[in-house]
């Protein structure tokens, strides 16, 4: 369970989160939206403490993100697939996904490379378990990110617009995986653009504008005409991001 | 006599333990030049409060002075205010250390500089500790891109070596000094001398190639 109460966040004299209230249940597929700067990435961040909290507070199966000993159990609970992939050059596809198992959850090397290489194999990729990240195309890249992230056994999943670095053919491919592990019952909170993605895969909507939360509906009332899109913002941005 | 007598086997002796002082204190202040300078980029990078530009400026001083100038600082100066005895070995090994560590700290602070940070928020994200991160993906990264601005420091800092005959100490140079102020063959003396220390940086060269490969296996990959 994921709780997070009335959170501020300011960089500086910015403020970029104004008090946010969000619940989060195992199982659930959470979708953010929102344009960009309403903070939606910033928010995801909080979460495991890769930005200090302003005030309030986040709660990851009670552990507090203001406290720096939980932030490690915080961590190791909440597995990050990035934008921009992040993955460790120096090291190959196998060890990029084993690095946090090994030294973090102390697994043994052998019972955590056979590990990364099923995860290899659940998306299509291992043929490539030796191969270094700068020989690998984009969508490739993210598909070894989503095994990174899930080498970790996380309780949460979190998606930090996964699709955005990606031409429209790797969507597919990266979005599909999702979609299949969305179906196995993973807790997923997504930041994404990808409003048809979020329309399939999510359980709930939560759509931020500048700052605060605008409606936080399930999926079917967030798409249907009198209660998502009742909100002008909400109708602009849908039909900006051409979905009807 | 002076001047007049030939070459003799006490020669070849004589050229060997220069040779072996120049490439031993060459050695001691590289090791530790590289420790010292390594910790003040980490020092650096870390931003430990107050510390870090100071030391910065120190190495400032040291990369823009004459080592001679040092040199001389450290053999004449720091006994006279410390009230201590400094050999020429002693006072070459630490002018030597501290104007490599100036240099390598340089190094280490550019070369972490040029590591993508994002993959090391990605590494916090999943639970590891700072050290680990330093350990695991900073220091084998930076290290790739340091490992040839090492060596051709290092090979320089092999010719500056050369400088410590000047307060005493018996090395390469000296040897080449004393044997020719004997025999008067600057032709024969000399470029046998530089011929050495030719041989001395072509090896420091080699062993660094290898080490720079080793090292940057990565980046040799991804231009595949």
């Amino acid at each position: 369970m994921i709780e997070i109460h009335n959170l501020h966040k300011n960089f500086g004299d910015l403020k970029v989160l104004k008090g946010v209230d969000l619940n989060i249940k195992p199982g659930e597929v959470v979708s953010i939206l929102g344009g960009s700067g309403s903070g939606k990435s910033t928010l995801i961040r909080c979460i495991n403490g890769l930005e200090d909290i302003t005030s309030g507070s986040i709660f990851v199966d009670n552990f507090d993100v203001k406290n720096k000993k939980d932030i490690m159990e915080i961590r190791k609970r909440c597995s990050t697939v990035f934008q921009q992939f992040d993955l460790y050059p120096h090291l190959s596809v196998l060890d990029n996904i084993t690095l946090a198992p090994i030294n973090v959850l102390k697994q043994n090397k052998k019972d955590a490379e056979i590990k990364a290489i099923e995860l290899l194999k659940s998306v299509e990729l291992e043929d490539k378990a030796s191969v270094y990240p700068a020989q690998l195309s984009g969508g490739q890249k993210q598909r070894i990110g989503i095994c990174r992230a899930l080498a970790m056994k996380p309780n949460y999943l979190l998606l930090d617009e996964v699709t955005s670095s990606l031409d429209p053919e790797m969507t597919v491919e990266v979005l599909e995986i999702l979609k299949k592990l969305a179906k196995q019952g993973i807790t997923m909170i997504s930041v994404t653009h990808e409003i048809g993605f979020a329309r399939e895969i999510s359980d709930r909507i939560v759509f931020l504008d500048e700052g605060k939360i605008l409606k936080n509906l399930s999926k079917d009332e967030f798409f249907s005409d009198d209660g998502g899109k009742s909100d002008p913002r909400i109708a602009k941005f849908l039909s900006k991001m051409g979905n009807q | 006599m002076y001047g007049d007598e030939g070459f003799t086997i006490f020669d070849l002796q004589l050229w060997a333990e220069g040779l072996g002082i120049s490439f031993g204190i060459f050695l001691a202040s590289s090791v530790f030049g590289l420790l010292l300078g390594s910790i003040i980029g980490l020092i650096r990078y870390y931003k430990v409060i107050g510390i870090g530009s100071l030391l910065m400026l120190g190495s400032e001083f040291l990369k823009n002075s004459p080592v001679l100038v040092q040199l001389f600082l450290v053999y004449f100066g720091v006994p006279a205010l410390l009230t201590i005895d400094l050999s020429p070995m002693e006072a070459a090994i630490i002018t030597l250390t501290g104007n490599t560590a100036a240099f390598i700290a340089v190094i280490v602070i550019s070369s972490i500089d040029a590591i993508d940070k994002k993959q090391l928020e990605a590494a916090r994200s999943f639970a590891l500790s700072e050290w680990q991160i330093l350990r695991l993906i900073i220091y084998p990264q930076s290290l790739a891109f340091a490992m040839p601005m090492f060596v051709s420091l290092a090979i320089n800092q092999l010719q500056v070596t050369s400088l410590i005959s000047v307060i005493g100490v018996v090395d390469l140079t000296r040897v080449g000094d004393i044997i020719n102020q004997r025999t008067f063959e600057p032709f024969i003396v000399w470029p046998i001398i530089g011929v050495t220390y030719f041989i001395l940086a072509k090896l420091v060269e080699r062993i660094g190639t290898r080490l720079e490969q080793r090292f940057s296996v990565h980046q040799i990959r991804s231009e595949i």
